[in-house]
């Protein structure tokens, strides 16, 4: 085909023995979105690598061949590789912030990138990154080329992970799930530059991702991998529409959309379990006070899902920091049962209120087996003294969770992320707590893993009568989970209600913004 | 940044107070009598003779009375006088401090000038026969105590091969041994946390990055890499100064260096308790202001110290 810029054909490759990329034929076209989904551990990661081999990992092309345009990539020198990569590949990562030198000024990281392809000389550099900033439209050149990356936001980071990708023109982008560490509005900026990118720069990408809802947005065609192969493959708005693999049928499904889940149960008379009043958090570092959390008023009644929506750092974990009693309120009142939960808590409120956090594996100890981090809970908060008992509730506990009784002796690193946020779930009810404390606890799973910690979240919910607050910056996951919520910006709560109202008539912009997304 | 610097210095005062006043205690515990061994030299002690000279020394007033004398002197930068020859204890302690200020130099210069390069050569080279190599040495280097190696160096280069004068009398010449039996150790150290802070970053995510964008190895190797690494290894420098400061007392005394190793060897048999405690007085000061050092050198590796 004249106006294609890769083509692959009949690739294999594997880590050692592990075939982990088998028969892949691939075509990339000129000004053309190619999306790759399929959860973790299909191999569209390594497909990456192997069309942009980095480092001298042991990954090794066994069979087939990569074609850029005219050159072979896999005969390349490691030379000829360097002047490959940026100049006719560029790549974008999932995490932007660590994909930047933590300690160097953008400046010092763009000056670099341009000093080692020798295009430019001296007195053009600056000429050349303004150049790219004006056409992905980023404003304040100056300001961001004087900040270091940890100044920045995520998604300020990944635009500007993009420009320094884009400068040096290259033919094809490769975009390693560039969304997907990033919350829904700086998702949708995101995805308008890559956008942008194909229609005024003509520039072809390749996006890997799992998220279908960012593939079925903005790509051409879209290629479904699981296992290593490509199962299914067509222009997006056909396989969409027409899905003809089962796989393709179940992630399509796994998407969060903005789904109302309407709840028939009649309305729940008694009063509110835990009430916050006028809470506020201030956090005081050397340019002043920041209020994290400011005024919120809070009310959730026995069995009630309350979902909390806004962007990183919209002050909604450190609210459930509160609850849980790991960080300590600066003003305002919080009551459990009508027991004041801001002075010294009890054993038996500690008990009642449980958290779990996003990172699964980080909130274990690592030296613990999940089976001694759960019955560390048991003994401590509920008493159990007998091992025999603990371990006959452990085991009661890994089928509720819906986990294999053997897991239970492996450490934390040694389960899947969905298995480990499952475990800590299980760790957090072995308890009976009477309220659970979500903080973003999907956000760093496959969709179709993240549908099913929601679906066992439901579940327990109605089984055990436990009320939970559900935080994420993803509203459709939260619509489709949660009967009231609340939108949260800058510490403050800006809109609250039913889900049905809030989604049909959200009166502030933000929240319509956040909406819109999901369109 | 002036505001921290000063609120450190003035936590200096009340370290020194702790210190001063700790080493003095310990000295007064501990047996062994100053007047006793500043008269046998002489024949025939009798206790009159003792008792009058404790009175002369001020050994019978009471501790405290001592102790706050002794650091109002210190105050207005008087250290007293050795007790045993009574020449003023700031004379002896710069003397001995400029030898082994010399000694700890050298070898410290010696060691980052060899050490941080063949950490990162090896952290480059890892698992390859270069870093096995430089491993070895490090493994050895780490494990082989201070006198084993001065011994071993006296040993070969002035039994053997007489190529340096064993006793080194502070001059250039016999500069070298001491300083090389210094070194191995140290050096051994620094490679081996050198290496571990390259390999460190050289996984950093955006290592990849910068090779996905096509950068030179040399930028990423120097400009990136070794930068972020430096924050650790300073660490490590800082902690090595006291070290070589304090601890060439067994070298220097090997070697017979002139340096204040000796010094205080000899002062603490003598019981010569104001050289003593005007050397603990230095020592504290120099790790303090070391340490000071190293924390502000983190202010300019790491911008995000500041925040």
């Amino acid at each position: 085909m004249e106006n294609s810029v890769l083509s692959i054909f009949n690739l294999y490759v594997s880590y050692g023995k592990k075939a982990v990329v088998e028969d892949v034929n691939l075509e990339l076209k000129q000004g053309e979105i190619l999306g790759i989904a399929g959860e973790s551990g299909s191999g569209k990661s390594t497909l990456l690598k192997a069309i942009l081999p980095i480092s001298s990992s042991d990954m090794t092309i066994n069979q087939g061949s990569i074609c850029l345009k005219n050159t072979e990539i896999s005969n390349c020198s490691t030379k000829d590789l360097r002047i490959l990569r940026g100049r006719k590949i560029g790549m974008i990562f999932q995490n932007p912030k660590a994909s930047f030198n933590p300690i160097r000024k953008f400046r010092n990281q763009f000056i670099e990138t341009l000093k080692s392809h020798g295009k430019y000389n001296k007195d053009q550099f600056e000429e050349q990154i303004f150049s790219v900033f004006q056409k992905l439209s980023l404003s304040d050149a100056k300001r961001i080329l004087d900040s270091y990356p940890y100044e920045m936001s995520g998604g300020m980071n990944q635009r500007i992970a993009i420009a320094l990708a884009v400068m040096l023109e290259p033919e094809i982008l490769l975009a390693d799930e560039p969304t997907s560490a990033l919350d829904s509005m700086s998702k949708s900026l995101v995805m308008d530059e890559l956008i942008r990118l194909r229609d005024e720069f003509h520039m072809s990408i390749i996006l890997v991702t799992h998220d279908m809802h960012v593939v079925s947005k903005i790509a051409d065609s879209i290629a479904i991998m699981k296992q290593g192969k490509i199962v299914e493959m067509g222009l997006v708005k056909d396989v969409i529409a027409n899905p003809k693999e089962k796989y393709t049928k179940s992630l399509l499904q796994a998407v969060p959309q903005i789904n109302i889940r309407y709840v028939e149960e009649c309305e729940n008379t008694e009063n509110p379990m835990l009430v916050l009043d006028k809470i506020c958090k201030e956090f005081h570092n050397h340019t002043g006070v920041l209020q994290a959390v400011s005024q919120i008023d809070l009310q959730l009644k026995s069995g009630e899902i309350l979902g909390i929506v806004g962007e990183s750092g919209s002050g909604k974990s450190t609210l459930l920091k509160l609850i849980a009693g790991l960080e300590k309120a600066s003003l305002g009142v919080m009551t459990c049962r009508e027991k004041d939960m801001l002075g010294k808590r009890k054993k038996e409120d500690l008990r009642n209120i449980q958290m779990v956090f996003q990172n699964a594996v980080d909130s274990f100890n690592p030296k613990h087996k999940i089976k001694q981090a759960i019955s560390e809970s048991l003994k401590n908060l509920c008493g159990m003294k007998s091992r025999q008992s603990r371990e006959e509730k452990i085991s009661e506990l890994m089928d509720l969770v819906g986990l294999d009784q053997t897991l239970a002796n492996r450490y934390p690193r040694k389960l899947s992320g969905g298995q480990c946020q499952r475990a800590a779930i299980a760790r957090a009810i072995a308890v009976q707590p009477e309220i659970l404390l979500c903080d973003e606890i999907t956000s760093a799973l496959d969709v179709s893993v993240q549908a099913e910690i929601i679906q066992l979240l439901l579940r327990l919910s109605k089984e055990r009568k436990l009320a939970i607050i559900f935080v994420s910056h993803d509203i459709a996951l939260v619509t489709h989970m949660c009967k009231r919520i609340m939108v949260m910006k800058n510490g403050k709560c800006i809109e609250e209600g039913l889900t049905q109202n809030l989604i049909e008539q959200p009166k502030e912009e933000y929240t319509k913004q956040l909406i819109s997304v999901f369109l | 940044m002036k505001f921290y610097i000063l609120k450190r210095l003035l936590y200096l005062i009340p370290i020194m107070i702790g210190i001063t006043f700790l080493s003095f205690l310990l000295l007064y515990l501990a047996p062994g009598d100053p007047a006793q061994r500043k008269l046998t030299a002489q024949t025939a002690v009798t206790s009159d003779v003792l008792e009058q000279t404790r009175e002369e020394m001020g050994l019978n007033r009471p501790f405290l009375v001592q102790y706050k004398d002794w650091f109002l002197n210190m105050l207005q930068g008087d250290l007293g006088v050795s007790y045993k020859d009574g020449s003023p204890v700031i004379v002896k302690l710069t003397k001995g401090m400029k030898y082994t200020g010399i000694l700890a130099f050298s070898s410290f210069l010696l060691s980052v000038v060899i050490s941080i390069p063949l950490g990162i050569y090896a952290a480059v080279k890892k698992d390859k026969l270069p870093d096995s190599i430089i491993k070895v040495f490090c493994f050895a280097g780490n494990s082989l105590a201070n006198f084993l190696v001065a011994v071993a160096l006296i040993y070969f280069f002035c039994i053997q091969t007489n190529l340096f004068p064993i006793i080194a009398k502070g001059n250039a010449q016999g500069l070298f041994l001491p300083t090389l039996s210094l070194s191995i150790p140290f050096m051994s150290r620094l490679i081996t946390q050198t290496r571990a802070a390259v390999l460190e970053q050289l996984e950093q995510p955006y290592v990849a990055a910068a090779r996905a964008r096509g950068m030179k190895e040399i930028y990423i190797l120097f400009k990136n890499v070794l930068h972020n690494s430096m924050i650790s290894i300073t660490t490590v420098l800082g902690l090595a100064i006291g070290t070589l400061l304090g601890g060439s007392v067994v070298t220097e005394r090997i070697f017979m260096w002139p340096g204040i190793g000796k010094l205080v060897m000899d002062s603490i048999q003598a019981r010569d308790y104001p050289v003593i405690q005007g050397f603990v007085m230095i020592m504290t000061g120099i790790y303090i202001i070391v340490n000071l050092l190293v924390d502000i050198s983190y202010h300019f590796l790491d911008p995000r110290v500041k925040e």
